[in-house]
């Protein structure tokens, strides 16, 4: 790869009908923390520097794979359960009105005001609450919580709730959703068995291993890393895709740039060590795990069009 | 719908049938290292790719099967869909003639399979010998051999059809133990062997046929009639087939 030449197994010829796997090793660019420059773009750091989008011409070289033995694609976000109950919820909406009216000038000359307002605020919500429960039964109830809670702050560890399912057989409705969380970034594992069937085919698979395991491999000495020691420089990373011909694979997804984050290579796959003649193994299995460098946003689907596949 | 036949309707049809003792075993397509492997071994090029396949008495046409996968989308019904195209190994069986080359040729082919630390030194019948393979598809010393053929024929000269089977990446996978005894003195010596392939072709794949169009057992008058011509031998001075480079 020292030369930027293109790695393929097997060594046959590529027709316009085959499948296989590319994958292009590139120089990894940080994301940075700069976004755009005007105020609609400002927080948009990836775009422009993110590590998802490295520049054509920071390709190390290539390497073309048959297709694994399995193909995946697990896309994830990540959503939790949460609740909220109608008081809590009331008190929030109070507190964000206060908020509103919150400036940081004040907050730096009397902090204490500020700080006693909002209690203040939260205190009324509560008054309000009570006052808005007109049967005494429920009032009676609401009292119970509040004074649980009002307990809590001396260190009583009483379960508010509880104490109100314990007495009326009630529980404050607890507004249960799911509520999104964020995003998770994709995870492949691609294995592939090679068989070198001549003495060609043998040293380019040598040289396919080498190079994964010295482009996924972190620089200790690499221009930019200061002096030696002192940092270490991210590996490269790879842009995969699964191809037809020349083309996108009509079917299968696309894959963001990926950090290669663990190899595995089987060197006795036969189960006993035999070789070829010059002592290359008959038979390997080479796993590897890759996992994209940005999550996958309903934008990216908009310059997919329906013949370049299932999409992320 | 049912036909009302008479025997003089079906009589052309299986009047004609195919009969199992009339094919031809030729193998070939073996690499130079190979062949000369085998010629040190008293089996030469010749014998290999003219007199082996006629050794063999009994072959069996290659069979194949659908690994198949299976669906119920339609609750009680299950669909099958074929996946996977899987080629079953071939059993032939030889004559063995006197000067033992059928037997030397399958031994020393499968021995040749795993000579890659050679057998010329004096180390090979020592016990500290290892065995290494050599390369399957190296160009000058692969073991497999990519144009071994069996051809189904019938007798009678009008009928040119000829059904063939064309293996790619053959070799011996499986020599039987030759059995010997005291017996009968007309008893003839057989060598049973399997031989495994990557796949085979209905059909010819030679580049000539191929560009004829009539590889695959496609037809095509005018490819048809050209082979006809070469194959009759009018073709004396070798000029269609130095062209069309018969391979």
């Amino acid at each position: 790869m020292a030369s930027q030449r293109q790695l393929r197994y097997p060594l046959t010829r590529i027709e316009s009908d085959s499948d296989y796997l590319a994958i292009n090793v590139v120089k990894y660019n940080p994301p940075g923390f700069s976004g755009g420059s005007g105020s609609g773009d400002m927080f948009n750091i990836q775009p422009k520097n993110g590590g998802g989008n490295c520049s054509k011409k920071s390709i190390q070289g290539s390497i073309l794979l048959p297709m694994p033995d399995s193909i995946l694609d697990s896309n994830q976000t990540n959503w939790e359960s949460n609740s909220i109950n109608s008081v809590a919820a009331s008190a929030i909406g109070n507190i964000k009105q206060t908020l509103d009216t919150f400036t940081l000038d004040a907050a730096i000359k009397d902090p204490s005001k500020v700080l006693g307002d909002a209690l203040a605020k939260a205190q009324s919500t509560a008054s309000n609450a009570l006052e808005a429960a007109q049967d005494p039964a429920v009032r009676s109830a609401l009292e119970n919580y509040f004074v649980g809670n009002a307990v809590n702050l001396f260190g009583a560890n009483v379960d508010a709730t509880s104490l109100l399912s314990r007495e009326r057989g009630l529980v404050l409705n607890p507004n249960r959703e799911f509520l999104f969380k964020g995003v998770e970034l994709r995870s492949f594992d691609f294995s592939f068995v090679m068989n070198p069937r001549s003495e060609s085919e043998s040293n380019e698979i040598k040289a396919i291993i080498n190079t994964f395991k010295r482009r996924m491999a972190a620089k200790s000495s690499a221009e930019g890393s200061g002096p030696r020691g002192l940092f270490i420089k991210a590996p490269d990373v790879f842009e995969l895709q699964f191809k037809r011909g020349s083309s996108k694979h009509p079917f299968l997804y696309s894959m963001k740039t990926c950090a290669l984050t663990k190899m595995t290579v089987d060197y006795m796959r036969t189960g006993n060590y035999i070789t070829y003649e010059d002592s290359t193994p008959v038979q390997l299995a080479m796993a590897l795990s890759f996992t994209e460098l940005n999550p996958v946003y309903a934008e990216d689907y908009n310059n997919i069009s329906p013949n370049e596949g299932v999409g992320f | 719908m049912r036909r009302e036949l008479t025997t003089q309707d079906v009589r052309p049809l299986i009047g004609n049938l195919s009969r199992t003792n009339l094919y031809q075993v030729e193998f070939g397509g073996l690499s130079s290292g190979l062949s000369g492997y085998l010629n040190s071994r008293s089996v030469s090029s010749q014998f290999i790719a003219e007199n082996s396949g006629l050794m063999c008495y009994e072959a069996s046409l290659p069979g194949s099967s659908l690994s198949q996968v299976q669906s119920s989308n339609f609750h009680g019904v299950v669909e099958n869909f074929a996946h996977t195209r899987v080629f079953t190994p071939i059993t032939l069986s030889f004559y063995c003639d006197n000067r033992y080359r059928t037997l030397r040729m399958l031994e020393h082919w499968m021995e040749y399979v795993v000579s890659g630390n050679g057998t010329s030194n004096n180390n090979y019948g020592g016990n500290n010998y290892n065995y290494r393979l050599r390369y399957p598809n190296d160009p000058g010393t692969g073991y497999k051999s990519n144009s071994t053929s069996i051809f189904k024929f019938e007798g009678d000269k009008e009928n040119r059809s000829v059904m063939e089977y064309s293996f790619i990446g053959l070799f011996p996978s499986n020599l039987s133990s030759v059995p010997v005894r005291y017996g009968p003195n007309n008893e003839i010596t057989r060598v049973t062997c399997s031989f495994s392939y990557d796949r085979y072709v209905a059909g010819s794949i030679r580049s000539f046929d191929s560009f004829l169009g009539i590889s695959n057992n496609q037809q095509n008058f005018v490819g048809n009639s050209i082979k006809k011509f070469v194959d009759a031998g009018w073709d004396t001075p070798g000029f269609v087939s130095t062209i069309l480079n018969r391979g």
